[in-house]
Formats: C-alpha cells, sequence, structure tokens
C-alpha cells in the first residue's frame, strides 16, 4: 500500500503539472508540492507492505525505499533549480510522472508488467519535456524522434524476451530438474541475453547506442537528462537485472560466447566513454558521455552470473545515476550563471562561484569514490568478475576516467576568470533588504521574501546544486543496501505467473 | 476453430493494415481505433469484465487522444491541405498485406512448434495448421503481423503521425504475441499494458504536434506538399494574443485559392 501511495501522489500531481505547463507559477507549485509529498511517501515505503492488486503482488523493499527517495528528492531539486533559474515546469511534471511509473515497476514481481511501465514513463520523459521545454520548433520534432527511438526499440525487445521467458521454450518450461538445458535451446537462451543486453544499450545510451544521448543532453535542458537518463534508465537496468537474476542466472548453461560480447560491449563503452568526455570542451557533453561511461560499467553486471554481480550491478547503477544527477544540477546552474558551456570560457568559475565549486568537488568524491563507498566497491566488483586477471586492471583505471575529465574543469576553475565568468552577474548573495525593498516596493513579508529570492537566485540554485550532490553522494556512500536485497524482488520472479525454476543443489 | 475469434483477428489485422498504408489521417485513425478496441476481445476465455472495459476504454483513449491532436492541428494548418494527411506506407497496401500474411504463417508456426515443446499441452507438432487455430495461435498471427508492419514507421519515420500509429500499432502487436506465446497475461499485467497503450498515445500525439509546429516553421519539410505563398501568410504569423493573455483560436479557413 506504501508504494501505491507514492505512485497515487506522483502520477496525477505530474499529469496536472504538465497539464498546467503554460500557467508557470501554478505549475510548479503543483509541482513542487507533488515532489515534496512524493518524497515523503518514498520514505514511508515499508518492506513489510505487500498488498494484491489484480491479481499480483505489490509491495515495498529497504532498495526501492532507498532508490525512490532519492528520485523523488532529486525531482524535487530540480524543480527548485528550474523555478529558480526562469525555466519552463515542462520537465518537473514528466519527471514525477517517470517517478510513478518507476515506484511502481519495482514494486511489482512480474517483469512483464515492470518493463511495460518503465517503458510507459521513459516515452513519456522523453517526449513530454521536449514538446513543453525550450527545444525551437525546428529541430524538436526532430529531437523527439530520435530520443524515442531507441526507447521504443528497447521496450520492444525487452518485452518479447520476457514473453519468450514465460513461454513454453523459456527457461521456465525447458529445463530440467537439475537446471540443465537441452543443448539446442542454450542457443535461444543465449540470444535472449543478448536481446535483453540490445535492449538496455539502447535505454542507457550505452556505446554504440550512444549517440541519442548525447542529442538529448545537448538540446535540452540538464535537468531533462537525470529523469530520463538517470532514474527512469537506473528502473530500467534493476527490473533487467531481476528477470536474468530469476531466468537465466540459475541456468546451468554458462553462455560464454554471448557474455563475451556482452563484455566487449561493455568495455568498449567504458573506454570510448571516457575518451569522448576527455575530448569534448562542452559541460554537456562532459555529461553525456560520463553517463555514457557508467552505462559501460553497468553493462558489466549482465556479462556475469550470480548475485553478487547482480548486487554490484544495482550498487552501481543506483550510485551512478545519483552521482551523475548532481553532476547534471552543476551544469545547469553553471550554465545559466556563466551563459556560456564551453570549458575554455569556464576558466575561474569555481573561484568565481565558490558555492558551485563546493558542489563540483562532492561530484568528483561521488563520480570517483573511495574504497569504502557502495559506488566504488561495485564498479571495483564488476570489472574483477567480468575481467579477471590485468585487462581487468586496466579496464578499472580506465574507468577511473573522471579523474581527468572531471579534474580538468575543477583545475580550470581555479584559474584566472576568462570573460563570461567576469561579467558574470547576481553569483554572490545579495542581502541588501533595500534594493530588495525598492524592488519589491513595500517592506511585508509576502513581497519581501519572493524579492528576496528574486535577486539571490543563482546562490540559491548553486546551493540547491550542493543538495542534489548531496544526495548524490550520501547515495554512492550507502548503495542500494545489496545486503538486504536477495531476498527481494527488485524485478520480479521471470513472469510465468509463480512458477519458478529448478535451481541446482 | 471459433470463427468469432477468427473474425476478431481478421478485424485486427485489417486495422492494422489499413492504419499503417492509409495516407490519410482520418483512414489510418480509423483502421487503429479497429485494431486497439478489437485486440483485447481475442482471448479465449475472456478475461473479466472489469479488465476487458479497461482495456477497451484504454484503447478508445488512445485512438481518442490521437484524433484529437490531428484535428486541432488540422485546424492550424486547414489553409494548406484540406484533409490531414501523413507520408503513409510507401510501400502500399496490398505489400503491407502480403507481409502481414506472411507474419501470420510464421507466427501459427511458431505458436505450433510451442505447443509441442510445452509439457502441459499436446506434446505433438500438428500437421493441420488451420485445424490447430486457437485464440493463442490468433493472438500470435496478429501480434507478429502487428509488429512486422508497425516497425518501421514507429521506429525508421521521419512523419509524427506515421510514427505514432506505427508506436501504436507495434505496441498492441507486442502485447498481443506475448499473450499469444505465454498465456493470458494477469490483470495488472494488462494494466500495464493499458498503462503502455496511453502513454504511446500520448507521446503520439504530442509528436503530431511537434510536426506542425515544424511546419509552421518550415513548410514542406515534412514531405508533405509545400504551401502555396498566400496560404503560407495565413498560417505562418503566431496565434495573436488577446488583450486577456488568452490565445485566439483560428477558424479554419479552407484552401485559398
Amino acid at each position: 500500500m506504501s508504494v501505491l501511495i507514492l505512485v497515487l501522489i506522483a502520477l496525477p500531481g505530474g499529469l496536472v503539472t504538465s497539464l498546467l505547463a503554460k500557467r508557470r507559477s501554478l505549475a510548479f507549485a503543483v509541482g513542487l508540492a507533488t515532489a515534496v509529498a512524493s518524497a515523503v511517501a518514498a520514505a514511508w515505503i515499508d518492506a513489510a507492505d505487500v498488498v494484491p492488486v489484480a491479481g499480483s503482488l505489490i509491495g515495498g523493499s529497504d532498495g526501492l525505499r532507498t532508490f525512490a527517495v532519492a528520485w523523488a528528492a532529486s525531482v524535487l531539486l530540480f524543480g527548485i533549480l528550474d523555478a529558480l533559474l526562469d525555466f519552463s515546469p515542462g520537465v518537473l511534471g514528466p519527471s514525477l510522472v517517470g517517478l510513478a511509473f518507476g515506484a511502481s515497476a519495482l514494486a511489482v514481481q512480474d517483469p512483464g508488467i515492470g518493463f511495460a511501465l518503465v517503458g510507459a514513463g521513459a516515452v513519456l520523459t522523453a517526449v513530454l519535456p521536449i514538446s513543453m521545454a525550450r527545444v525551437d520548433a525546428d529541430s524538436g520534432p526532430t529531437l523527439a524522434l530520435r530520443t524515442l527511438r531507441p526507447l521504443v526499440a528497447s521496450v520492444t525487445l525487452t518485452l518479447l524476451v520476457v514473453a519468450w521467458g514465460a513461454s513454453p521454450a523459456g527457461p521456465f518450461n525447458a529445463t530440467g530438474v537439475s537446471g540443465d538445458i537441452d543443448p539446442a535451446l542454450a542457443l535461444t537462451m543465449g540470444l535472449a541475453l543478448l536481446a535483453l543486453a540490445a535492449a538496455v544499450v539502447l535505454r542507457l545510451g550505452a556505446i554504440p547506442g550512444h549517440a541519442w544521448v548525447a542529442r538529448f543532453a545537448e538540446a535540452m535542458p540538464a535537468s531533462a537528462v537525470p529523469p530520463l537518463l538517470g532514474w527512469g534508465a537506473a528502473a530500467f537496468v534493476l527490473v533487467a537485472l531481476g528477470w536474468i537474476d530469476v531466468t537465466l542466472a540459475p541456468i546451468a548453461s554458462p553462455l560464454t560466447l554471448e557474455r563475451s560480447i556482452v563484455t566487449v560491449v561493455a568495455v568498449a563503452g567504458i573506454a570510448l566513454g571516457g575518451l569522448a568526455a576527455i575530448l569534448h570542451d562542452d559541460i554537456e557533453h562532459v555529461l553525456a558521455y560520463s553517463i555514457v561511461q557508467d552505462a559501460g560499467v553497468a553493462m558489466l553486471a549482465f556479462a556475469t552470473t550470480g548475485t553478487t554481480a547482480a548486487a554490484a550491478g544495482r550498487d552501481w547503477i543506483l550510485a551512478a545515476v545519483a552521482v551523475k544527477a548532481g553532476l547534471a544540477a552543476w551544469v545547469h546552474v553553471t550554465r545559466v550563471t556563466f551563459g556560456t558551456n564551453r570549458r575554455l570560457e569556464l576558466r575561474g568559475w569555481a573561484r568565481r562561484a565558490p558555492l558551485l565549486g563546493v558542489a563540483f568537488g562532492l561530484v568528483i568524491i561521488g563520480a570517483i569514490g573511495m574504497p569504502t563507498f557502495a559506488g566504488f566497491e561495485a564498479r571495483a566488483t564488476l570489472i574483477r568478475l567480468a575481467l579477471p586477471g590485468p585487462i581487468g586492471t586496466l579496464v578499472l583505471l580506465t574507468a577511473f576516467a573522471p579523474i581527468l575529465f572531471l579534474g580538468r574543469l575543477f583545475v580550470d576553475g581555479l584559474g584566472a576568470g576568462a570573460i563570461p565568468v567576469r561579467e558574470a552577474t547576481g553569483i554572490g548573495p545579495d542581502l541588501d533588504l533595500g534594493r530588495s525593498v525598492a524592488w519589491a516596493g513595500d517592506r511585508t513579508p509576502r513581497r519581501i521574501v519572493p524579492a528576496l529570492i528574486r535577486t539571490n537566485r543563482l546562490p540559491l540554485a548553486a546551493a540547491t546544486a550542493i543538495l542534489a550532490t548531496l544526495v548524490g553522494l550520501s547515495v554512492s556512500i550507502g548503495g542500494l543496501g545489496s545486503t538486504t536485497l536477495t531476498d527481494v524482488p527488485l524485478g520480479g520472479n521471470g513472469g510465468a505467473n509463480g512458477s519458478s525454476i529448478p535451481v541446482s543443489p | 476453430m471459433n470463427p468469432i475469434l477468427l473474425g476478431i483477428a481478421f478485424a485486427v489485422s485489417v486495422g492494422t493494415i489499413v492504419a499503417i498504408s492509409s495516407r490519410d489521417a482520418r483512414t489510418a485513425l480509423f483502421g487503429l481505433a479497429v485494431t486497439m478496441v478489437a485486440a483485447p476481445f481475442l482471448s479465449d476465455p475472456l478475461p473479466p469484465l472489469s479488465t476487458l472495459a479497461m482495456r477497451v476504454v484504454g484503447a478508445a483513449l488512445a485512438a481518442y487522444l490521437l484524433r484529437s491532436a490531428v484535428l486541432s492541428n488540422a485546424d492550424e494548418l486547414d489553409g494548406r491541405r484540406k484533409q490531414p494527411g501523413h507520408s503513409g506506407s510507401r510501400i502500399g497496401w496490398p505489400t503491407e498485406t502480403l507481409l502481414a500474411i506472411a507474419a501470420w504463417v510464421v507466427g501459427l508456426n511458431v505458436l505450433a512448434h510451442l505447443q509441442a515443446l510445452n509439457p502441459t499441452g499436446p506434446g505433438t507438432l500438428g500437421t493441420d495448421l488451420l485445424g490447430s487455430l486457437s485464440a493463442g495461435s490468433l493472438a500470435t498471427g496478429a501480434g507478429l503481423a502487428g509488429i512486422v508492419l508497425a516497425i518501421v514507421p514507429a521506429i525508421g519515420s521521419r512523419d509524427g503521425l506515421r510514427t505514432a500509429v506505427g508506436l501504436l500499432v507495434l505496441v498492441q502487436g507486442v502485447l498481443l504475441f506475448r499473450a499469444g506465446v505465454a498465456g493470458a497475461p494477469s490483470d495488472l499485467e494488462q494494466l500495464a499494458g493499458v498503462a503502455l497503450i496511453v502513454a504511446a498515445a500520448i507521446t503520439g500525439s504530442m509528436l503530431v504536434g511537434l510536426g506542425v509546429a515544424r511546419d509552421r516553421v518550415a513548410p514542406g519539410d515534412s514531405g508533405a506538399a509545400p504551401l502555396p505563398p498566400e496560404a503560407a501568410s495565413a498560417v505562418v504569423p503566431a496565434m495573436p494574443e488577446r488583450q486577456d493573455g488568452r490565445s485566439r483560436r483560428r477558424k479554419p479557413t479552407g484552401n485559398p485559392k
């Protein structure tokens, strides 16, 4: 019931916010109130609270609570950022809708339902912001179509794979008592794994399905990136890992060739995503390609078997998404504060805007991590399991590319100020009541508080970005709580309507 | 073989062919509505009445959303076209029909082989394909036909309406295929399918609106006939704002001569 309460708050609130998008103040009021209520409802998710709905079970879990709280907090903080930075509420409404679909997808046990729900959330969080945010009329349709295609392809692939899994040819019916399968059907299982991996590549924007991620990130406000490429994609990965856990993982067949192919794709994503982030000069592309690199690491969870890999995959995707949401918040505020997205034109940004420097420092700590961080350990575990030996060490070093592309931005920020940075105004807090009173017209709190917010919108936005990065850092440290997840479905029972695979003794 | 189910499957596939191949938006939407509304009945036994009603209402809502988007945007572009249209199928309805028939044959064969694998099923592969027609095989055939016909417009088209129609047919096809090969879905799964269909319809209606916005800016870029200069001058200017701040709705002006 606790998950349903979250869904019943976020879904209608998000739809109403989207419908009110042309009435900016009202839409933000409804959207932010909904986001606050969603965060509270997410914190109330009870792991023991399972209710039957329409013939299936919907239940919470500790992992889902962590995930939903972080997601709802991110939606709230980006809503505040959009309101402060004069963006339209076109992203806030779809973000809430995506939260509702994502939470419900992770609360059900059947991945067929989960994939359908995350698919519905994905298409809405992709196209609604494009049609409502500030995308010019000429490029909007092209961007919408290019964004929609990989999402549709991934949803179609996953639903077909789940259908195969629950069919008489699937592992639920084709395995023997000991978990052994007919060799002829092992091929089908390998194809299913590859199809699911392809769907994950398309959905996450991992290499080679990365082009749409870069286009989306460069054309849309940075606040539109986390709902689609972050939290929604993470929900998709969690459902996919749940399906793998119960469908393919117990099978005796190692699927060596197929897992090798997935490993190659993952390593390409880690190496080339990091390289692209280093080579690109604008901060939106740095954000996009760092997400592509994270997706490469997440792919490794599909290249290995076992509960350890699945738990590490869950921890990694949540940590990566939360940290990159913080980076997106920094990109969002920095772009508006200095009016440019070029690295060379942003020289001296950290000295000019120390609050943004603090936010970026937290992003760097979260992205690189430390040995006790859940995200750090998950990344190392995934690479070690998929690529043992010196190659694994090399890939692990490559995965630390954020040291270069984020560190370079930070070093630039400490240098002498470039012209756009020097000329930027309104960066520091302005508590001069006289100016605010002059702007507001009188001294009543009803007028002067909005005036103070208005005159301090950039420092407030920077402080909000710090909060977003703190959320990311805390999630990166704590992870999803993988030890408690072994008994929690988060993705389901394979969609065989209650049947289960006989597991090898 | 249940003739009613056969008729429903036939209606679903004919609706799919019409929706995908027609160049007239209204005809395509009619075909889409037939497909979407008939598909929930392609099941034996039928789902509970509440589930069935939910699926039918969801399908009708999806078709209505798309129709509203097309008609409201057709009002804006009425100076350009007498009837709202889209690029339609490039290979024509006869070829689409042949593709659908081929997909049907493949779908029936797939299900026949799957039934032979099913330990709880008959355990043999029937030799008479038509004689083994069941609700599952009909759903598989109709679903696969929908997937085959819709995959190109859903993923490859540059026209907003054609993409939207393809997207809805594709989703419906996948849901039918899933019900065919894996048995009747649970009620909650059907509800999730409805959510996906409605989300696809909302997305599709947004795509139609975005396409019209682009047409306003760059006439002729969508593959449709370019506007004559006098018609373009009637369409391109933005909607004037009224004194009370609300947008004034433009009345259809017809195709200027």
